[in-house]
């Protein structure tokens, strides 16, 4: 009889700032940590934010689910406009090395240290497409899936876009992000 | 490429709108202003029909009337290329003082802002505006890391290394540190947490555990601290 080849929940990676990150609604709330460094506050309409690098360890899942928490509390964003998202992967542990278009491996506005006159449109369109985020019109933290992709390489960067029709709350008490790897596990 | 025009809109400023004495705000706001008259060479067959008057129109002799109910019948569900031919044709039979020659030469022209000028449909972001600086900023430091024989790692924060000069220019990453480090320390800190990292991983029996950055804020502190003390 052949084995069926489920799959279970790894640990999960939370994507956020750890001094700040304190969710006062369990409800939106994803993780219970943050160990991947990524800043969205005040996150201008149109910007871009780059994660630090992460290491997704020696053996990993094949596909990781990506959850956003995005915070427009104080904020007027758009209904139907977007949060885009891409994984920039990288084949090194090193942060400044082998990263897409070069940048620094960095938490920073995005492209952060790319090389060349790039434009965060074009940054873009060099990572992989992970899906988007489509918000509503509510100054609350706003939370649901993005997509799902299966990761190049055992490194890389989240790379978000706020495309949501205003800025992120300036904090990081909410702003929050999840990749929950998606384990095949043969039974 | 929204963002791409931007840049070549903030390089050149055409206008003279002064863009460069406006925050980013300011000038999502002179981009989307609708101040720009221009000339239109295509306007919908069904915006030609709502321009003429039924009553002008049914005085029109009988060939003239054909006509036009033939271009209109013929452009309903198509732009029509309103050149000069077609408007002397127009003005031909609904002529100055006429309801329907006003109405058509108001079809004639459109206003529009800049950002449509230049080829922007919809929202302008001012986020867009912001990376189009970022790129505008970084172009002479480019060339002068390209000129010295470096790589060039993004604008520098202008404040000076916290460890002394070193190779690259100097970044300010204060969400992570706090402090001004120039690349080549900035390279020496992270390869430091990396071994790090690496052995903090290996020492964990749980191979999901390591599934974490592998420079998080605390470790970064720790080995800044280390390299402070040396």
């Amino acid at each position: 009889m052949a084995n069926e080849v489920l799959v279970k929940e790894g640990t999960h990676i939370g994507l956020g700032v750890s001094g700040s990150f304190s969710p006062a609604d369990a409800g939106t709330q994803w993780v219970s940590s943050i160990g991947v460094v990524l800043t969205l506050s005040a996150l201008a309409d149109g910007a871009g934010r780059q994660s630090d690098k992460m290491d997704l360890g020696a053996t990993r899942a094949r596909r990781y689910a990506l959850l956003a928490a995005v915070d427009f509390t104080g904020e007027t964003p758009t209904s139907g406009e977007i949060l885009h998202y891409y994984w920039l992967p990288s084949t090194s542990t090193t942060q400044g090395t082998g990263n897409v278009a070069g940048n620094s491996g960095a938490d920073a506005a995005a492209p952060g240290g790319a090389l060349g006159s790039i434009t965060l449109a074009e940054f873009a369109l060099q990572g992989i497409f992970i899906g988007s985020f489509v918000n509503h019109d509510g100054a609350v933290v706003q939370n649901g899936p993005v997509g799902v992709f299966e990761p190049p390489t055992r490194y890389g960067q989240l790379l978000v876009i706020n495309d949501s029709g205003d800025a992120l709350e300036a904090d990081d008490v909410e702003n929050h992000h999840a990749l929950i790897p998606i384990v095949d596990e043969v039974q | 490429m929204s963002a791409r025009l931007i840049v070549e809109e903030l390089r050149s400023d055409p206008g003279d709108r002064g863009y460069s004495g406006m925050d980013d705000r300011a000038v999502v706001a002179e981009l989307t202003r609708s101040d720009i008259t221009r000339s239109r060479e295509l306007v919908a067959g069904s915006e030609v029909i709502e321009a003429i008057d039924d009553a002008e129109l049914a005085t029109l002799q009988r060939n003239a009337r054909g006509a036009v109910s033939d271009l209109l019948n013929l452009y309903a569900e198509t732009p029509i290329y309103v050149g000069q031919a077609t408007r002397d044709m127009l003005d031909g039979h609904f002529p100055p003082g006429t309801q329907t020659h006003a109405a058509l030469h108001a079809l004639y022209v459109e206003t529009i802002s800049r950002a449509h000028e230049i080829g922007i449909q919809g929202r302008v972001r001012v986020g867009w505006v912001t990376d189009a600086r970022r790129v505008l900023r970084e172009e002479p430091l480019r060339a002068a890391a390209q000129a010295a024989g470096e790589r060039f790692h993004g604008e520098p924060s202008g404040a000076a290394c916290e460890f002394g000069d070193g190779p690259g220019l100097s970044h300010s990453i204060p969400e992570r540190l706090g402090t001004h480090l120039c690349w080549g320390h900035i390279q020496e800190l992270t390869q430091e947490t990396g071994k790090r990292a690496l052995t903090r991983a290996a020492l964990d029996p749980d191979p999901t555990a390591q599934a974490t950055s592998v420079t998080p804020d605390d470790l970064l502190n720790e080995v800044l601290a280390e390299m402070r003390s040396r």
